[in-house]
């Protein structure tokens, strides 16, 4: 049978078939819409989590009184350990630029504000996360210290609150494909059951496994298809007005923007995996019929 | 051509037919009659593997049917159209579309097919209905519709179960005279009936069957034994 008339004789099927098809499209659409949006969320915060892991570790704000050679004393000093990846200097001045560029959408906050307000700091880094308290240990007594500031305990609390997040997310998506994969099989095989003598008097008239076969596989993965399509049309269209809540909470980190890429990926992932049930499902379910 | 050897068919210890020997040559036009039960369908049924012999050879050229792989059946199925006596029309495909559906089997083109369907509509007065779903058919049109559909292969043979007991007279001459048509462009014709009348008048090859059982086998015979 050529390609253009299982096409043909699939769409024909769907359409003489409307309800159950409408279900099957309907199921498998919410399941892979919910997938989509889990694994977006997922995507997005290893980015975050990547960002705050690029951060410093530890941050040492020095009082005011502290001169440039004095903190870079301590900064040689900390280096002399071996223990550090980067150990780097920021200047009042520095602090500032910084300060200004996240704050440029609330001028009042930036009324007033000069270098001298914001303290100068070592942003350090450790090779090993667990030599972090040595590091500390060093800087602790310095007298020109102001404040310590540990990102560990940010990043860990952070970490732990996505991958338990990230733990549901993938146990409800499991769940739900389970669920979508069994109302599937058993949309299909009624579908294909209300056509069992159907098939077996095709049997009779001459036609092989294939051509019997063919439509109600393209069938399925037709719907498969399409409802990958209505998903990922839905999170293309959602995500953006998603996004900035969530970056309104999450102040001086980058989001991730939703890149062609990931959705084309998210796509083709999930109309693979709704062509393949679809097909396996009518492959099942005629199998039974095709015995004459 | 098609050869039965010892044939038996039981289904539970009831005996359908038993120890049948029936040589048909390639080319001839073969009326089955004998009363109801008497295994005339269930001789049709065993020759393109409905069903298979509870003991017993089919021969069908070289193959022997009932030892025929699976993969093979639809070719056998290709070579043998078959007019069954319930139709066995494809409820959710339209006239058209059950004829056309056989053509697409045979491996004709989507082309061909748009062009011949209608045609072979047209052969049996159905080209009114063809967007019509067999539950929209009557009796009479579904059985001229399982006929245009069993013609529509180009059989080598063609098996007609009681093809004539739905359609008014006429129409029935319609039939036969389609069927001595096909066997004249040399296929194979078996057919079986309680028409007299039309036994009678074309005085061909007739094997009466009565209980499972071949009780003649007449050249050139008539409805009844004489």
């Amino acid at each position: 049978m050529r390609l253009p008339k299982v096409f043909r004789t699939s769409v024909e099927y769907i359409r003489r078939h409307k309800w159950l098809s409408f279900t099957s499209l309907l199921v498998m659409t919410l399941t892979f819409f919910l997938t989509s949006i889990f694994v977006a969320a997922a995507f997005g915060s290893s980015k975050i989590l990547k960002e705050l892991e690029a951060r410093p570790q530890i941050t040492a704000y020095f009082k005011d009184d502290a001169s440039e050679q004095e903190i870079l004393a301590v900064k040689a000093e900390l280096e002399a350990t071996g223990l550090t990846s980067s150990v780097t200097y920021v200047s009042k001045e520095e602090a500032l630029t910084i300060f200004m560029g996240l704050s440029q959408e609330d001028p009042a906050l930036l009324e007033g504000i000069s270098s001298n307000v914001l303290p100068a700091s070592l942003e350090v880094k450790a090779v090993n996360l667990s030599d972090l308290h040595k590091l500390a240990e060093i800087l602790e007594p310095e007298p020109l210290l102001e404040d310590l500031q540990f990102y560990k305990d940010v990043v860990e609390k952070f970490r732990r609150l996505t991958d338990a997040a990230r733990l549901l997310g993938f146990g409800l998506v499991g769940v739900l494909s389970l669920i979508s994969i069994l109302i599937v099989l058993v949309t299909i095989g009624m579908t294909i059951a209300s056509r069992g003598e159907e098939i077996e008097i095709m049997r009779l008239v001459g036609a092989s496994d294939w051509q019997i076969r063919g439509p109600f596989l393209m069938q399925g993965a037709l719907l498969g298809i399409v409802s990958a399509l209505i998903s990922v049309t839905l999170t293309f269209l959602l995500l953006p007005i998603l996004i900035p809540y969530i970056s309104g909470a999450l102040v001086g980190i980058h989001l991730p923007t939703v890149s062609p890429v990931f959705l084309v990926g998210l796509f083709v992932g999930e109309a693979g995996f709704g062509a393949l049930v679809g097909s396996v499902g009518s492959w099942i379910a005629v199998r039974k019929y095709l015995r004459v | 051509m098609i050869k039965f050897e010892d044939i038996t068919k039981e289904y539970n210890n009831l005996v359908a037919l038993s120890n049948i020997n029936l040589e048909i040559k390639g080319g001839e036009f073969l009326f089955l009659v004998g009363p109801s039960g008497a295994g005339k369908t269930t001789l049709l049924k065993l020759l393109i593997r409905e069903e298979l012999p509870s003991a017993g050879e089919i021969y069908y050229d070289s193959w022997e049917v009932s030892k025929l792989p699976y993969k093979e059946l639809p070719q056998l199925r290709r070579e043998i159209g078959v007019v069954f006596q319930d139709f066995k029309l494809l409820p959710q495909k339209t006239a058209l579309e059950n004829v056309s559906f056989v053509l697409d089997v045979i491996g004709k083109a989507f082309e061909e097919q748009e062009e011949l369907a209608p045609e072979i509509l047209k052969l049996v007065d159905l080209e009114k209905q063809r967007d019509h779903f067999p539950h929209q058919l009557s009796g009479g049109e579904k059985q001229r519709l399982a006929i245009a559909r069993a013609l529509a292969a180009e059989p080598k043979v063609l098996i007609a179960d009681e093809p004539t007991g739905m359609i008014d007279p006429a129409s029935a001459w319609n039939v036969i005279n389609l069927l001595r048509k096909i066997n004249d462009l040399g296929a194979t014709v078996i057919m079986s009936t309680h028409n007299v009348g039309i036994v009678d008048t074309l005085k061909r090859r007739v094997v009466e069957l009565d209980q499972g059982k071949i009780v003649r086998d007449q050249k050139e015979g008539e409805y009844a034994a004489s």
